[in-house]
């Protein structure tokens, strides 16, 4: 009984894993045909990246600060406290700025996307859309997907440059480091390989942040249920595969370090 | 307000963007990829982990990066730096390059040491040459040898130690035998009061007491003293003469040193001498035995009463014969006699 249930779920994951594969076919091959929908995606790009810097800034400081709080005991007690600020920005940089920033970007955007899509599918406004002839993966996928794909990267430099703010006024609250010295400390052990991989790994985030809920969200049903399993499940999955993808990312980054 | 939107993403996204190309040239710039750059070379026998974008120093400033790393053969590692342009006229050819960790942790860097004035400075691809650093295992290697000599000398110390607790040899008795403690006690005390008569004796020097203060203070007595080493020095000068003259065998000193037949003669007269002296123990052996008239006459007692007796008697006569005289000048007879004699 048990083993049927297994098999029906591990059934359900691949039928879905193929349907995902299936809709960014579907978005790759809408993004390529004429007429592109450029006041939506600029519409799209303020609603889910401009609307997002508030949050992503505080989050931003608070995460510069706390770690560096948090490891300069730990720092001082090495006597290594001209390492710290390297410390947190190299963190801040390859895993914390784009990891909580997409996990941020995933529960705000995210549900957002998959709520709003799923609404729309509720109230069949997308079938009406398909009647009246206009293409709604053009109109509502592909822009939502290139505004996430886009903006979420643009959020990260952000956030790290407030994070990295931020671990400076946690180092000043400790010690009397002047921002020179604080910066060429952060900046001492920070290389390509640092900055390079981690930028790209934010696309990959903000691109399966909004395929993924622009799927949960397009293929909604069972009414205004529905909606919240959709916005639920948008972010759910958005954050397990920008953890997926963080780790993959690691792996290849790992075969380009010497 | 579509058109405020789209300005208000591009200035978000544009502002963005330019912090990331900020990073980008910070990063860049560390690396020494946008500046003019120059790629020299070294051959390592092992880099210890280098890595490329480690840093090169040179006099302790940050001048570039490891750019390539290659094995060459088991033992031969070739390592390319880039190294800013500014500073390439510093770097000579005769200069040498190391691997040193930067910090506890195991990061490491190059370091080119600074090569001789009188040489070029180096051009692109040159290969400097290479000194290889002792390793952490090689120090802990000498380390372990000198703590195994640390915990034999340590030992050693403990039964040096041992023994001056049980009070052998000189340091044990020092600490453990009271009488020697005694004895230094009394040593010291001794030194101390040596010390304090030598401050007094310093003192009255000081004030012109005594021999030496006269000789330190008066400058009356110096000078006689001078004077007094003045006579000395004329005395030793006639002394000289004399033993000079003496060896050439003038006067009487100088022939009875030099005359070998007034040497003989005294030679004779001491044994003559020698004869007499015996003579004259031998006579005085005599003497003292009352073996003649002399020996009775010195020691003899009784032949001395006799002796005063007779003398007495003899004096008595003789009182008696002058008296017998006068009475006879006085006579007649004796007067007649004697005034025909007179004419």
């Amino acid at each position: 009984m048990k083993t049927s249930l297994l098999l029906k779920n591990i059934e359900t994951f691949l039928i879905e894993l193929t349907e995902i594969f299936r809709f960014i076919g579907l978005f790759f091959n809408n993004l390529f045909t004429k007429r592109f929908e450029f006041d939506e995606m600029i519409n799209q790009m303020y609603k889910t990246g401009y609307r997002s810097f508030f949050l992503i800034s505080v989050t931003g400081l608070i995460l510069g600060l706390v770690l560096t709080l948090q490891t300069r005991p730990m720092m001082a007690d090495l006597g290594a406290e001209a390492w710290l600020p390297n410390l947190v920005f190299v963190s801040i940089i390859r895993e914390m700025g784009p990891v909580i920033m997409a996990l941020l970007f995933a529960g705000k955007v995210g549900s957002g996307i998959g709520a709003e899509l799923s609404s729309m599918r509720v109230t069949e406004q997308i079938d009406a859309m398909e009647v009246s002839a206009t293409n709604p993966i053009k109109y509502l996928v592909v822009t939502r997907v290139l505004a996430t794909t886009i903006m979420l990267p643009v959020l990260v430099f952000y956030a790290d440059f407030i994070a990295f703010m931020g671990s400076f006024l946690g180092m000043k609250a400790y010690s009397n480091i002047s921002f020179p010295l604080f910066f060429t400390q952060a900046f001492d052990g920070i290389y390509f390989y640092d900055i390079i991989p981690a930028t790209i790994k934010t696309f990959f985030f903000g691109f399966f942040i909004g395929i993924i809920s622009c799927y949960k969200g397009y293929y909604a049903n069972r009414g205004t249920e529905g909606v919240g399993h959709a916005a639920n499940a948008a972010v759910v999955v958005s954050s397990m595969v920008i953890f997926l993808i963080d780790l993959i990312a690691v792996q290849i980054t790992s075969l380009f370090e010497i | 307000m579509q058109r405020k939107k789209a300005i208000n993403i591009g200035l978000f996204i544009s502002l963005g963007v330019l912090i990331f190309i900020a990073g980008i040239y910070i990063v860049g710039k560390q690396q020494n990829i946008f500046g003019p750059t120059l790629k020299i070379t070294a051959i390592f026998r092992d880099i210890k982990g280098l890595k490329i974008g480690d840093k090169v120093h040179f006099s302790g400033i940050d001048i570039g990066t490891v750019s390539s790393i290659e094995l060459m053969s088991d033992t031969r590692v070739k390592t390319g730096f880039t190294i800013k342009e500014n500073v390439v006229k510093l770097i000579k050819q005769d200069s040498k390059v190391t691997i040193a960790n930067e910090g506890l942790m195991g990061g490491k860097i190059v370091i080119i040491l600074p090569g001789s004035s009188q040489s070029r400075s180096v051009n692109e691809d040159d290969i400097l040459q290479t000194i290889e650093q002792v390793d952490i295992d090689d120090i802990l290697k000498e380390v372990k040898k000198s703590s195994e000599n640390i915990a034999f000398v340590s030992k050693n110390l403990i039964d040096i130690t041992d023994k001056v607790n049980r009070g052998d040899g000189i340091f044990g008795k020092i600490f453990t035998d009271t009488v020697i403690t005694q004895n230094l006690d009394k040593t010291s005390r001794n030194i101390t009061s040596i010390s304090k008569n030598l401050v007094e004796i310093s003192e009255k020097a000081n004030m012109g007491q005594g021999f030496m203060g006269k000789l330190f203070t008066d400058t009356l007595f110096t000078r006689q003293l001078d004077s007094a080493g003045f006579n000395l020095k004329a005395i030793t000068e006639d002394l000289a003469e004399v033993t000079e003259k003496v060896n050439a065998g003038e006067g009487v000193f100088g022939r009875l040193f030099t005359d070998t037949s007034l040497t003989q003669n005294l030679y004779l007269s001491s044994i003559n001498l020698e004869q007499t002296t015996r003579n004259l123990v031998e006579f005085s052996h005599r003497l003292n035995n009352n073996e003649n008239a002399l020996s009775r006459f010195i020691a003899d007692t009784a032949f001395a009463d006799s002796l005063e007796i007779l003398l007495y008697e003899l004096n008595t006569g003789i009182r008696e014969i002058t008296r017998s005289s006068e009475a006879i000048q006085r006579s007649g007879l004796i007067r007649m006699f004697s005034k025909k004699k007179k004419n």
